[in-house]
């Protein structure tokens, strides 16, 4: 059964651990710096995000990654930049603290899935990537498997695979029915 | 005051790119609807199909003719059941359903319980599940990051 790569697995748990370490640090001083606690996870935000798109691009270093995919990077970027403005708000207008702020800091790791899937599969026109639109959402564990037939002539053979997690039924009809989904002239058939 | 138009001198993108662009994001959003009927009938006893067809170039419908789906999806009214061929109908009591209204998803469900018998029944109806209406809204929130994938596959690298 196929597995998310180790490097992902590697980005996702290193950034858990950095925005518990900051939340729980916020916790301690709190209700002063939000501010810096924000700042924190806006620079965390962005390095993981990068981090995350080399590692599914196989690009070894920045300078590698060609304009359309720093702005498809970008974009994801100020989609969670967007909630975390958000978050920060709600943070601010508490009395007190919520046990439950550490969970929700820490689910922010979960977004970089979707730059690192945008590199691994080419940037191809696929329908929908892990997470996105299925019963288990951020939690899905399932991959793309991505077979070149003609990279001249744009032709793609992608199967949906069930990684190792219990499945939502979601993912288990996407396996069976994306076996294979074609691409053909880069266009999805 | 006069007005002047400003032409840009080439095209602002290459129209067959946007063409294919535009052609897979709607397919892509088929098939993630045809993903999510699919999930609504899994753990139906009998298999339903849901094509996808393309009335023209900018419309994808994903449907299905089964009758029994239909009759799911927008509710039944309350109705009386008769037996077609003996004079009695045998049924247990209790059932749960498989399927809930507005809920992309099925179950298990099934019978439990006693049997009943009895010559006829007054079935309650079924309220509607609206699984069209509920996976149409769905996608339609989220139609977003597919279309900018497909605008990508074709500008990014």
């Amino acid at each position: 059964m196929p597995e998310r790569s180790r490097a992902l697995e590697r980005l996702l748990a290193r950034m858990r651990q950095l925005l518990g370490t900051a939340t729980d640090a916020l916790e301690r001083v709190y209700p002063r710096g939000v501010a810096a606690w924000e700042g924190e996870l806006e620079r965390a935000l962005r390095e993981y995000h990068a981090a995350a798109y080399l590692a599914g691009s196989g690009a070894r270093t920045p300078d590698q990654v060609r304009p359309p995919a720093r702005v498809a990077v970008e974009r994801d970027i100020a989609t969670q930049l967007a909630y975390l403005r958000r978050f920060g708000v709600t943070i601010r207008e508490n009395a007190t603290w919520d046990k439950g702020w550490k969970t929700r800091a820490q689910s922010y790791a979960d977004a970089i899935q979707v730059p690192y899937w945008r590199g691994r599969t080419k940037m191809l026109p696929l329908p929908a990537m892990p997470g996105e639109g299925s019963q288990c959402i951020t939690h899905c564990k399932c991959v793309w498997e991505i077979v070149t037939v003609d990279e001249a002539a744009n032709d793609y053979d992608c199967y949906w695979r069930l990684g190792a997690a219990e499945h939502c039924q979601t993912c288990e009809q996407r396996a069976a029915t994306w076996s294979p989904l074609e691409i053909r002239g880069g266009r999805l058939i | 005051m006069g007005a002047r138009a400003i032409i840009p001198k080439r095209a602002l993108a290459d129209p067959d790119k946007l063409a294919r662009a535009l052609q897979n994001t709607l397919d892509a959003q088929a098939k993630n609807i045809q993903v999510d009927f699919q999930v609504t009938t899994r753990t139906w006893s009998h298999d339903v199909e849901f094509p996808i067809s393309a009335p023209d170039p900018y419309t994808r419908e994903i449907g299905t003719s089964d009758s029994i789906y239909a009759m799911v999806n927008d509710g039944t009214r309350p109705h009386p059941i008769r037996p077609r061929n003996g004079s009695i109908l045998v049924f247990k009591g209790g059932f749960r359903s498989k399927t809930l209204p507005r809920t992309i998803g099925s179950g298990s469900g099934g019978s439990s319980g006693p049997e009943v018998v009895a010559r006829a029944v007054n079935h309650p109806g079924t309220a509607a599940r609206d699984f069209d209406t509920t996976i149409a809204q769905k996608w339609d929130k989220l139609i977003g990051p597919i279309f900018q994938r497909a605008i990508d596959a074709e500008f990014g690298p």
